[in-house]
């Protein structure tokens, strides 16, 4: 199968729709605003936190935010060299997508270009002393409901035990469409 | 009713590496837009990180309620198109109009054979 027809790749995932529990967009940005637009998605591995953090992105940015954006992985732990070369003004929110790979001197840095940003968002895997804006979980209904979707349309030519997936990866959704998009990927 | 929509000189989808892409973008805004951008673009798609890169791009401002634009591109001896297990590489022309956005998009394949570089039957 080539990897542009396989239905678990990177871009099937990114249209993925962020499954709410117990709030929705604006009630978690209403929220957000209550605590004077600093607040944390927090969540373990592969649970949707950059899914949310991008919706919610995407909906200030709409309503008028100048969002300053940078995210954390493996491969770069440290903030960039010019992300905060400028301060922040009232009118920027400063969004990080991993927060917990930033080195104690960036977080230092951060904390005090927050002081005159507009707000501060940011997504980790534990509280800490931001507020929780929202938890991140999964379950097997939604891993279900997520393949549902990929898969919509197609015929499913293989049937993996999606259970005994979840159980493996612990809950870790990546690593579920990770080993999903290998197992297509023979087909 | 709003439209947009990039069409290539003689419905042509594939080009060779080097050659001309010649075609045209038409478009009825539903309210009058600030830009109207066309690219020449070619991106990843597969597993993991995505990757892509804007190889060339007019950008018409104040483009009016509606139009017809005449748009032509020189192409790049690379990347080719090709598609293996992991990993595809896409090559597009993208019309953007803003704001409101409205997004267009028409697949090419550039390769020296025409056909996009099967690679799946690499181990």
């Amino acid at each position: 199968m080539r990897a542009k027809d396989n239905p678990f790749c990177t871009e099937c995932l990114n249209g993925l729709d962020f499954r709410f529990f117990g709030a929705d967009t604006h009630s978690l940005l209403d929220e957000l605003e209550r605590r004077g637009m600093r607040g944390a998605i927090v969540g373990p591995h592969g649970s949707g936190k950059t899914t949310l953090m991008e919706r919610l992105r995407n909906t200030l940015t709409k309503r008028g935010w100048n969002v300053r954006f940078c995210r954390m992985d493996d491969r770069s732990r440290s903030l960039p060299a010019n992300f905060l070369i400028r301060r922040p003004g009232p009118g920027e929110l400063l969004c990080i997508d991993g927060i917990d790979l930033l080195p104690a001197w960036d977080r230092v840095r951060l904390r005090r270009a927050s002081r005159t940003a507009g707000g501060l968002l940011v997504t980790a895997h534990r509280g800490g002393s931001l507020p929780t804006l929202y938890r991140c979980g999964t379950s097997k209904t939604l891993l279900r409901d997520l393949i549902g979707e990929l898969l919509s349309g197609q015929r499913s030519v293989i049937s993996p035990d999606l259970d005994t997936l979840y159980d493996r990866y612990g809950g870790n959704l990546r690593e579920v469409f990770l080993h999903l998009y290998d197992l297509w990927g023979r087909t | 009713m709003k439209s947009l929509r990039v069409e290539l000189n003689e419905g042509r989808t594939t080009y060779r590496p080097g050659g001309e892409l010649k075609g045209r973008v038409v478009w009825t805004a539903a309210e009058i837009p600030e830009t109207l951008q066309v690219s020449l673009l070619w991106f990843t798609k597969g597993r993991g990180t995505e990757d892509a890169e804007i190889v060339d791009q007019v950008v018409l401002h104040a483009p009016g309620l509606s139009g017809d634009r005449a748009f032509s591109f020189r192409l790049p001896l690379s990347p080719y198109s090709f598609s293996g297990r992991l990993i595809s590489l896409l090559w597009v022309v993208e019309a953007v109009l803003r704001e409101p956005e409205e997004i267009a998009r028409q697949e090419i394949i550039l390769s020296p054979s025409g056909e996009e570089i099967d690679l799946t039957g690499m181990p």
